[in-house]
């Protein structure tokens, strides 16, 4: 369909994670068996897929630690690879188990990175000083991060994450680890966030979590892609089952290549 | 299903746990091999690995005794010379004391493996095997005893004891005290290390725990070699920390001799010495459990006192945010101490003993003392470099998350090395100008030349640095990268021992330009540093290419030159073989580049978008008029830096000593026979200047450009390329450097460079 180059077309039609065909391989091992999908801007986007099948080799690639083999990976249009050094001010991250520099305070980590991204380091800090109140880490925050609690340490990853204003926030099971308030807060400002523009990508195996969050869906399997849609088409297509039933049957079924 | 059996029993635990422990030493032993053999290196057969270490740990543990042996009877000899007015014995006893102790700290602090890396995994599952329904006793027996099944080093600990009680009562008594004195001193020895590191991972912030178990690792390795050390001058030593002993020997010295039955009166008995021993391998054990067991009390990871670990001043990361971090975790963590500067240190000084001979008598100049401390920082680096990510460790990540985290951080640690190793230098410096104060100047001259080469040399070294994988092993950088990573590395030390300060120039150009070039490879890697599956090799051609091109060359050529010493033709035969080197090692390098992909007009023609004039690549008549221009004008600007130089020789005659240097040579040109004279003349103006400009403004600086750009890679190739000439050229030549890599740069081509060369040889030759 020919499109006006200047129309305002609705922003969550455009993709801001876009994969075609990626593969990934480690020596004879195949991780990641020719994916497509794409992921439009503002949408929270969750990643589902049983344990070893690709997930977190699609979040290396996503920051560009990992080259892919073949096929493209775009990011706001750059190649997450090539120009993974420009997106890093657009991408924010948060690993399954985030480890600190056992001799910073959780302030001086924040302020380290506000640093290196470029930014003005009191500004920053001043910006996030909101969201550091609503996790209540203010009142440790000249602790030492590494001696926090695994949800502590989540809740400051978040806030590293949050720090530059990512574009495109990505979560390795942020709730993994955290009390059933720490969840709530999480549900919470990762709608914030998104109101606020930021497309977020998160992997999780919490169907809940899906499906209260989530507007898109992407399920693989053994490196393969099983599913990838709105999470209303994907309920639609299934006769309206649960969304566990819909991910057992999903990655159960035989994978055909 | 099976059938519920009951609890495993209190050995059928320990046994377990203790293969268990066996195999964790031997996996990461076969691992290693295996590491080895994926990258085409040597690989010992799987067998060799363990039987080599425990052949280590034989002579270890066999040779200190026979030391502590031969140190308390050279101490008995000594105090019975100077028949000195105390008991008999008073000197040995002191001895004795201070080996014995020294042997059993270094058993201590080994561990279940000797190892001077304080990254290695430690990864106490106490948690896990707590939840089998397995006796905590057995448990913990197991765990204490973990080190003996895992360190040969223990395993053939029971031979020390029987070695000197053997010496005492004969060879079937040794053996029966190997069993019975030496077994549960072993055991003793092995519960009190797993003890302490107990305490440590249980009771110890992570700050402070990584010091303690740093430094128990140092001193395993340190108190072993310098048991090695002792090994080359015992009965020296001895006597000269005689008369030192003698000065405490008031001090109340345990009476060491009752240890192997020997009485005040002189006489043996077994018996005493064996339920003495047993008596303080029993307290020592009972020690250790009690240690552990304090330390495991308030549970089994370790908790903060939240406010006891407060920080107290908040420090702002300004300009420099990455040195900022170094610093404070240098200030701040207790291992920093020994990673950066404790195990450099040692391994430093290792290869300072090792040169003990050549640097013994750099005591009466200056300029020695400086060169032997900048040989030690140099070695400091090098042991330093590679080991730049594993302060990281895990917390790597956070560096991923920043643009050009990877780079900007390792650069900031080789600052910070370069600052530790200049500090440590500098002591040394500071006492050199306190004991010359009239060569203050001179002094301070190499002070700030060490830390321009340091900062490089820091640069270079980190380009090494390996990443632990999650199971523990390191990988290593090809043989090829670490062993550029030596070129030229001790010509700039060299220089200042022996005071050749042509060496140390030399040394310090060497080291900036394959500092660059190791960056150049190295940031084409660094992408890959996690991801080796999709590394490919840099775009040729490289600064590295060019520089190994280049020392190929000059190694050929000293080669060549060194069989023609003595004779009458020198100058006509340097002339010749330089020439033919300087040939070859242009075909070799572009047939090899050939294969690479790299076409000879791709180095002739200088077409890069970084330039901003494209030269025309068509050649019709007009091109061809324009390149015939340029050649002109370049060999019209040789031929008058050709006379500069001219002149620049006929100014070094306002010194004496340097004027009668070039008349010498003068005089060995005019001495040649006219054939001779025109075969250098044929090679130096027709040959020569090809094969250089395509090394050094082809590949070279073109590379060099990329890296640095700008005025800093014009004065770098053309310092690079002065070099290589006699010291007394160096300016004219690096003039000549200048100009044609400038001129390289603005035409785009290597012909008006050539031109420009040889009118400079012919011009500078004919006069």
């Amino acid at each position: 369909m020919p499109e006006a180059p200047d129309s305002p077309g609705p922003p969550q039609l455009l993709p801001l994670v876009s994969v075609e065909n990626l593969v990934k391989t480690f020596g004879d091992k195949r991780a990641l068996n020719g994916i497509s999908f794409s992921v439009p801007a503002g949408q929270i986007c969750g990643l589902l897929g049983p344990n070893g099948s690709g997930k977190t080799t699609l979040f290396r690639l996503l920051m560009g630690i990992l080259k892919a083999t073949s096929g493209r990976l775009t990011i706001d249009g750059l190649d997450a690879f090539e120009d993974r050094v420009v997106l890093k001010h657009s991408i924010g991250f948060l690993p399954d188990e985030p480890v600190f520099y056992a001799y910073l305070s959780a302030r001086e980590t924040l302020q380290l990175s506000a640093a290196m991204h470029g930014l003005d380091v009191p500004t920053a800090m001043a910006s996030i000083q909101p969201l550091m109140n609503r996790m209540q880490l203010s009142e440790h925050i000249d602790e030492f991060a590494e001696e926090y609690s695994r949800g502590m340490k989540k809740k400051l990853g978040l806030l590293l994450a949050l720090l530059h204003r990512p574009k495109l926030l990505i979560l390795d099971e942020p709730t993994n680890g955290l009390d059933v308030e720490g969840t709530h807060l999480f549900y919470e400002l990762i709608v914030d966030i998104a109101a606020q523009g930021t497309t977020v990508l998160f992997s999780t195996h919490l169907m809940d979590q899906v499906a209260r969050l989530c507007s898109h869906v992407v399920v693989i399997n053994r490196g393969t892609l099983i599913a990838n849609g709105g999470i209303d088409a994907l309920r639609s297509a299934y006769e309206e089952k649960s969304l566990e039933d819909i991910f057992r049957e999903l990655t159960q079924a035989p994978v055909v290549s | 299903m099976t059938d519920r059996t009951a609890a495993p029993g209190f050995w059928t635990v320990v046994f377990l746990l203790l293969g268990a422990a066996r195999k964790r030493g031997a996996g990461r032993v076969r691992r290693r091999l295996e590491l080895q053999r994926k990258r085409g290196g040597f690989a010992a057969p799987p067998l060799l690995a363990p039987v080599i270490a425990v052949a280590f740990a034989l002579v270890l543990n066999i040779g200190i005794a026979v030391e502590v042996a031969i140190a308390v009877s050279t101490a008995a000899h000594v105090q019975a010379a100077a028949s000195l007015p105390r008991q008999a014995g008073t000197l040995p006893d002191i001895v004795a004391f201070i080996l014995v102790a020294w042997w059993c700290l270094m058993m201590v602090c080994q561990g279940e493996e000797l190892q001077v890396d304080t990254q290695r995994p430690r990864n106490p599952v106490w948690e896990w095997l707590f939840s089998h329904p397995a006796s905590p006793a057995a448990i913990f027996f197991a765990e204490m005893i973990a080190p003996i099944a895992a360190n040969p080093v223990y395993l053939t600990a029971p031979l020390f004891p029987g070695v000197l009680y053997g010496m005492a009562y004969g060879w079937p008594a040794g053996i029966t005290a190997a069993l019975l004195v030496g077994v549960p001193v072993a055991i003793a020895l092995a519960c009190m290390g797993k003890a302490v590191e107990i305490w440590a991972m249980l009771r110890l912030s992570p700050r402070v725990r990584g010091a303690v178990l740093g430094l128990m690792d140092w001193f395993a390795f340190a108190l072993m070699l310098a048991f090695v050390f002792l090994a080359t001058s015992l009965r020296a030593t001895v006597t000269m920390a005689a008369s030192a002993l003698l000065r405490v020997a008031d001090l109340p010295w345990p009476p060491m001799r009752l240890l192997v039955g020997q009485t005040s009166s002189g006489q043996f008995v077994f018996l005493l010495g064996l339920s003495l021993c047993w008596l303080l391998a029993a307290i020592l054990i009972a020690a250790a459990f009690a240690l552990s067991l304090a330390s495991t009390r308030r549970g089994l990871t370790y908790r903060s006192r939240t406010a006891a670990d407060r920080v107290a001043i908040a420090v702002r990361f300004g300009r420099d945010p990455l040195h900022r971090k170094e610093l404070l975790w240098f200030q701040r963590d207790g291992s920093a101490l020994v990673q950066a500067v404790l195990i450099p240190l040692l391994l430093a000084a290792v290869q300072m003993f090792n040169m003990r001979g050549v640097i013994s008598d750099a005591t009466s100049a200056w300029n020695a003392i400086c060169g032997v401390a900048i040989l030690f920082g140099t070695y400091f680096l090098i042991f330093l470099g590679p080991k730049s990510l594993a302060s990281e460790g895990q917390a790597l990540w956070i560096a991923q998350t920043w643009p050009r985290g990877l780079e900007s951080l390792l650069k900031a640690k080789a600052k910070l090395w370069a600052e530790i190793a200049s500090a440590i230098v500098g002591v040394v410096l500071l006492y050199t100008a306190v004991r010359f104060p009239s060569d203050l100047g001179g002094i301070l001259v190499v002070a700030i030349a060490w830390y321009v080469f340091a900062r490089s040399l820091a640069d270079k070294t980190v380009t090494l640095a390996t990443v632990t994988s999650s199971s523990g092993e390191t990988e290593k950088p090809p043989m090829g990268l670490r062993l550029a990573a030596g070129l030229g590395t001790f010509s700039f030390a060299v220089g200042v021992m022996t005071g050749q300060w042509n060496f140390v120039v030399v040394g310090i150009v060497y080291s900036q330009l394959t500092a660059a070039a190791m960056w150049q490879n190295f940031r084409h890697r660094l992408p890959f540093l996690m991801d080796p599956w999709s590394a490919t090799l840099p775009p040729a051609p490289t600064l590295l290419h060019a520089m190994v091109a280049i020392g190929a060359m000059v190694e050929a050529i000293s080669v060549l030159m060194a069989t023609a010493i003595g004779s009458h033709h020198i100058v006509a035969i340097r002339a010749v073989v330089y020439a033919l080197c300087a040939i070859g090692a242009t075909i070799g390098v572009s047939t090899f580049l050939a294969g690479r992909g790299v076409a000879q007009r791709d180095i002739w023609l200088w077409s890069s978008s970084e330039r901003k004039v494209r030269p025309q690549l068509e050649l019709d008549l007009r091109g061809a008029l324009h390149v015939v221009t340029l050649t002109a004008a370049g060999a019209g600007l040789g031929a008058a830096l050709g006379l500069a130089g001219y002149l620049y020789a006929l100014g070094l005659h306002w010194w004496p000593d340097l004027g009668r240097g070039l008349e010498m040579g003068r005089s060995q040109l005019d001495a040649l026979a006219p054939g001779e004279r025109s075969a250098m003349f044929t090679m130096a103006v027709l040959f020569a200047p090809f094969a250089e400009e395509f090394l050094f403004r082809g590949l070279l600086y073109r590379a060099l450009d990329r890296e640095w750009g700008g005025w800093r890679a014009l004065l770098g190739s053309a310092a690079f390329f002065a070099i290589y000439h006699p010291v007394l050229a160096w300016a004219p030549v690096a003039a000549l450097g200048m100009m044609n890599a400038a001129i390289f740069k603005y035409t785009g081509r290597l012909a008006p460079a050539v031109a420009a060369h040889m009118a400079y040889n012919a011009v500078v030759l004919a006069l």
